[in-house]
């Protein structure tokens, strides 16, 4: 029996949207420069709360906007890019699967306050509830949590083959949905698929759950020096909005119909940590695994990749883990190979992260130039490597090894090339 | 592609042939018409989670839907003979859950001062602040079912959580199906799960207007309009065949085909009767497990596609067994067809499923011989 179709899968769209702005092109030249897109949140109030800042995407200011419509917005604006760039843009229908990593959705506090409000006699329990609930006033606001409904509204649009694909991995959604157009296209599905990962979930609450897991950092004096993934002074990670996508396409088929092609996603893999819900394996064992097996997947050595798109969120826990994962993978080489972190200067973009190191990665490809890590001042011991410190490099860049790592313990990688 | 391990949990319990006589016999599940009047749910009959989940912290740390999951998946690991070890460290899971999970008391709590007191939004922070627990995230995240499964049953191959209620369950099925023909895995674990059982849920499918009101009858009744949800969890080992044959485990029946389509709620009767024509043997068989809602009208369409079908052919709707399941209903479908094929009730049984509005599919199961 032959062994799975690995073959490369050709990228010939990218779209993104993050704090540092709108589009591929804002993205890069911020990125470039090394700005960061964290502030003190202005979209609501933050009063009472440990962490009062977030790297938000602020052009979406509708306050009465929920995190599940802002999420919808920001794939909606990063898959038109895409698909413009891509050529696709022009067909009444996309020739392929739709794939979406997202948070899950749930009823945010301002309606539950309005459902609450709506309950006959004052008292608020469950019958009480259930029949403002079933108000056809209400009507509206099922729509909004429906667990597929980004997805549903997506594929109106887009028209895609088949079931729009909604996939959740917590911080790995946007490289599983990467992963799963791949598989989709190497065993013969789709020609093409358009797969984004897009995540605007910071809330009040959001700030709270995640402030008492001890996850996120109180730097509230200064929210643009806060992320600062493998630095010894870090202390959490900084809540980022954003999306990503891109148009995956059989090379053959992108370069039959005269498309661009502007890179290849060579090799995907996956390990479950099998260890704790929120912190990693301190072994690094499944970590490791997963890069390895992205390598593998990719026909490539670990001697190949010339540079790792860190998942580096700037916790204590990730960074030690990630290092130490590396070094299983790439032995003494690691402490010369260049590896940085975007989430520096766009926050952790959770669901979304996946997909928009992807698309950083290919960018830094095709400008032959490492994004830095900003806010890098104090080496940490325990995470020995070139981070590419505060600037921006020039480099010979061909092979990239991109990390995420959720929580639950999902590890997914992927390797990305300017050469199938 | 084989089944070689079912799991299930819900109001009859854990044990296969139950469910098997239950789904055989036609029987109903007692639903509870009190908590959410006049809306009825079905609640899964209580189980020991230390049964399944030996760890006292793990359980501490684990809402209701994610012990319902991680049981049925022990179960399903058990009877396909995956012991713990190297074969589940190379596991892949593939998983329907909605996630969502919230302390439903504090909830209420915070609503009650902020709505007492005024102001609500300003004093949201400070009211959650004196309640909420560290651990309360962990009952959100759809994709921590996943992370319990690892964690409690050491899987380590990796895990997919699909979200989107019905074809969420759809889609756990169909990637596997669609990865181990390719050969890009030989071996994973599908289920799905619903804790019905849970405020939100309720209020939500009611905003919906997807509930049925008042007295029940059955699925396919003219004078049923709308679901009663039901708690379950629904889990198959699905493997390549010669990869079970490998380790001489006896399949309980062979997948020979899957489809599906997405309406986008136009014409859900033609969608599936597509898809029934296109599987094998033209989706012809002596059992149909529908898995409709029983919301309309797309219920109706899926009897329309059904009916006459195949001469003699028995079709017994799965949520009149235990509750419409929503992401966890063709898992359960599925299982229980796995099941009337291993027992002889059937030699081949049609699955099917539309959901709401915007998908259908049907899955053929036949008898290995």
């Amino acid at each position: 029996m032959n062994g799975p179709d690995n073959s490369s899968i050709a990228v010939t769209g990218m779209g993104m949207v993050t704090s540092l702005g709108q589009g591929i092109a804002a993205n890069w030249a911020a990125m470039l420069a090394g700005q960061s897109g964290a502030a003190l949140v202005q979209r609501f109030a933050t009063d009472g709360l440990r962490t009062r800042f977030a790297a938000t995407v602020d052009s979406i200011c509708d306050p009465t906007l929920r995190p599940t419509d802002r999420t919808e917005q920001l794939a909606m604006l990063a898959m038109t890019e895409a698909l413009a760039q891509s050529g696709h843009a022009a067909v009444p229908r996309f020739p392929g699967k739709l794939i979406v990593g997202v948070p899950p959705v749930q009823m945010e506090w301002p309606d539950r306050i309005n459902l609450a409000s709506r309950c006959d006699g004052g008292d608020v329990d469950d019958r009480a509830l259930i029949c403002a609930a079933a108000d056809p006033d209400m009507r509206p606001l099922f729509e909004k949590l429906r667990f597929g409904k980004t997805a549903e509204h997506l594929a109106r649009h887009l028209r895609p083959l088949g079931m729009p694909v909604t996939i959740t991995t917590a911080c790995s959604s946007g490289a599983s949905a990467i992963q799963i157009g791949v598989e989709t296209i190497r065993r013969g599905d789709a020609d093409a698929a358009i797969v984004t990962g897009a995540d605007a979930s910071v809330s009040p609450e959001m700030l709270l759950r995640f402030g008492l897991l001890s996850a996120l950092s109180r730097r509230n004096e200064s929210p643009e020096t806060a992320s600062r993934p493998f630095d010894k002074t870090r202390d959490g990670f900084v809540p980022g909005e954003g999306a990503a996508a891109l148009v995956l396409e059989r090379p053959a088929v992108a370069a039959q119909r005269g498309a661009k092609i502007l890179g290849y996603i060579r090799g995907v893999g996956e390990r479950l940590d099998a260890h704790h819900r929120v912190r990693q394996r301190p072994d690094a064992g499944p970590v490791g695994a997963a890069m390895a097996a992205a390598i593998r997947d990719a026909g490539l050595e670990p001697d190949h990749i010339d540079y790792v798109s860190a998942h580096g969120t700037s916790t204590g826990d990730n960074d030690r883990v990630e290092s130490l994962g590396l070094h299983h993978v790439f032995g003494e080489r690691t402490s010369k190979l260049p590896v940085s972190s975007i989430k520096s200067m766009i926050g952790h973009t959770m669901s979304a992260a996946g997909a928009i190191e992807a698309v950083a990665s290919l960018l830094m490809m095709q400008h032959q130039t490492l994004l830095p890590t900003i806010n890098f001042d104090t080496p940490d011991p325990d995470a020995p490597l070139d981070v590419v410190p505060n600037f921006a490099r020039a480099a010979k860049v061909h092979h990239v090894l991109s990390n995420s790592f959720g929580f639950g313990g999902q590890n997914v990688c992927i390797v990305l090339s300017d050469t199938p | 592609m084989v089944i070689t391990g079912v799991g299930l949990l819900s109001a009859w319990g854990s044990n296969e042939d139950v469910h098997l006589a239950a789904l055989l016999d036609e029987k109903r599940p007692v639903a509870d018409g009190v908590s959410f009047a006049p809306f009825h749910l079905v609640k899964a009959a209580p189980f020991d989670a230390e049964d399944f989940v030996p760890g006292r912290s793990d359980r501490r740390q684990m809402e209701p839907w994610q012990l319902l999951g991680v049981a049925a998946a022990k179960l399903a690991l058990d009877s396909a003979g995956i012991p713990p070890g190297d074969e589940r460290d190379s596991l892949c899971l593939n998983l329907a859950a909605n996630g969502g999970g919230r302390e439903h008391n504090m909830d209420l709590a915070v609503l009650d001062e902020l709505l007492v007191r005024g102001d609500p939004q300003a004093r949201l922070v400070e009211s959650m602040s004196k309640r909420i627990r560290p651990s309360f995230l962990l009952g959100q995240l759809a994709n921590l079912l996943a992370g319990n499964i690892a964690i409690v049953l050491g899987v380590g191959g990796g895990a997919r959580t699909f979200m989107g209620e019905e074809h969420a369950g759809v889609e756990a099925l169909e990637d596997a199906v669609s990865r181990i023909t390719a050969g890009q895995s030989d071996r994973i674990l599908v289920g799905g799960v619903l804790d019905a059982d849970r405020a939100e849920l309720m209020f939500t499918l009611a905003m919906g207007g997807l509930l049925h009101a008042g007295t029940m009858p059955a699925v396919f009744n003219p004078d049923r309009n709308g679901l009663c949800p039901g708690s379950m969890a629904a889990f198959v080992l699905v493997e390549a065949e010669e990869v079970a044959h490998a380790r001489a485990v006896p399949p309980l029946a062979r997948i020979t085909g899957i489809k599906s389509a997405w309406t986008g709620g136009i014409d859900g009767q033609d969608a599936l009767t597509r898809c029934i024509s296109a599987l094998p043997h033209d989706g012809d068989a002596t059992l149909i497990l529908s898995g409709a809602s029983a919301i309309q009208p797309s219920t109706t369409e899926e009897w329309a596609a059904l009916e006459g079908r195949s001469k003699d052919a028995r079709i017994l709707a799965t949520a009149d067994v235990a509750g419409h399941g929503l992401e966890a209903s063709f898992p359960f479908a599925v299982a229980l067809a796995a099941l009337s094929i291993q027992a002889g009730a059937a030699g081949r049984v049609l699955t099917t499923t539309g959901s709401d509005r915007c998908s259908v599919a049907a899955a053929l199961l036949e008898a290995t011989l």
